[in-house]
């Protein structure tokens, strides 16, 4: 037979029934948790009890006002129970205005939720890099403003190595020193473990700072696997690559494993 | 005088070619051992030697 009115979400529920025998006390343990003497009918002896005058209830212990012996017809009738536990239905969108989901959890897939711990950096050189005339020259970066997750930064041959293996999305930027009034091209340059990754031709068309920037996505190993920034400099050029933790730095962050 | 200006002097006809895109590539690891040829792939250009290097920086 049909009904009207929205799906059930799991199942219909039936009452339930138990038989208490009476061992002389008056305390006993109910089959199902209650949150109260009214989530129950007690009948003694097929006469039925005053909730709350001839018996309390509560959680999974019945106490009764008298005490019952073996030979007493003692039953109850569950009409409610403190704990039923719903799943949601498997068919059916999960919709909320809002939701805590412990801790700084983020989703990672459709089927695990747990904490992107994969390492986050961002990297610079203290002082100005000198550039060579026609030359990838590798960017001296020996600082960190971020470095989180336990990745390493070698700062005697500049380069950082992630300790998480996944996709990191990596990020460069290179500004060249102001001075001169030259113009030409410069590169900026990923490498992962030497290869080009990415690259981006830059010009420098009049006097003053000039900048580049570029991003990828780079699979790393999380134990070997390195990136480094690298620079090439047209020989029309004489500038540097200018010191500055937010001008000139290498960043990156795992996107997924 | 840079790796670039010996190679140039030692090859005039390359003084305008790509290195950042060809078949030729310096590299400097900024460790204070300068500026050496990463890569020398040139179709017709043998590598210059460490010989002919030193020459033409002294020239």
């Amino acid at each position: 037979m049909p009904y009207l009115g929205n799906k059930p979400v799991n199942n219909f529920v039936s009452f339930a029934k138990q038989n208490i025998t009476g061992n002389g006390g008056t305390s006993y343990s109910l089959d199902h948790p209650v949150t109260g003497a009214n989530d129950i009918e007690l009948f003694i002896n097929n006469v039925r009890q005053e909730p709350t005058e001839a018996y309390s209830a509560s959680g999974a212990t019945l106490t009764l006002t008298g005490a019952i012996s073996s030979t007493d017809d003692v039953y109850v009738i569950f009409r409610g129970r403190a704990l039923q536990t719903v799943g949601h239905p498997s068919d059916q969108a999960l919709e909320a205005t809002s939701a805590v989901i412990g801790g700084n959890s983020v989703l990672t897939t459709a089927s695990n939720i747990a904490q992107n711990t994969g390492n986050v950096w961002h990297i610079y050189s203290s002082g100005n890099t000198t550039l060579v005339d026609a030359t990838y020259t590798k960017i001296a970066l020996n600082s960190t403003r971020y470095n989180i997750g336990g990745g390493s930064l070698d700062t005697s041959n500049y380069r950082f190595t992630p300790s998480v293996a996944g996709y990191y999305s990596v990020s460069a930027s290179i500004d060249l020193t102001p001075d001169g009034s030259q113009t030409g091209n410069f590169i900026v340059n990923i490498r992962k473990n030497g290869t080009t990754m990415a690259y981006v031709d830059a010009y420098r068309g009049q006097t003053g700072r000039h900048s580049a920037c570029i991003t990828t996505v780079i699979y790393m190993n999380g134990s070997s696997d390195y990136v480094e920034l690298f620079c090439y400099r047209e020989s029309s050029l004489a500038q540097d690559a200018f010191a500055s933790a937010s001008a000139t730095y290498l960043t990156g962050y795992l996107v997924r494993v | 005088m840079t790796l670039y200006e010996k190679i140039i002097s030692i090859y005039p006809e390359l003084s305008s070619y790509d290195f950042a895109h060809g078949d030729i590539e310096l590299l400097d690891n900024s460790d204070g051992n300068g500026a050496f040829i990463s890569r020398w792939e040139h179709p017709t250009l043998a590598q210059p030697t460490e010989q002919q290097l030193e020459a033409a920086g002294e020239g």
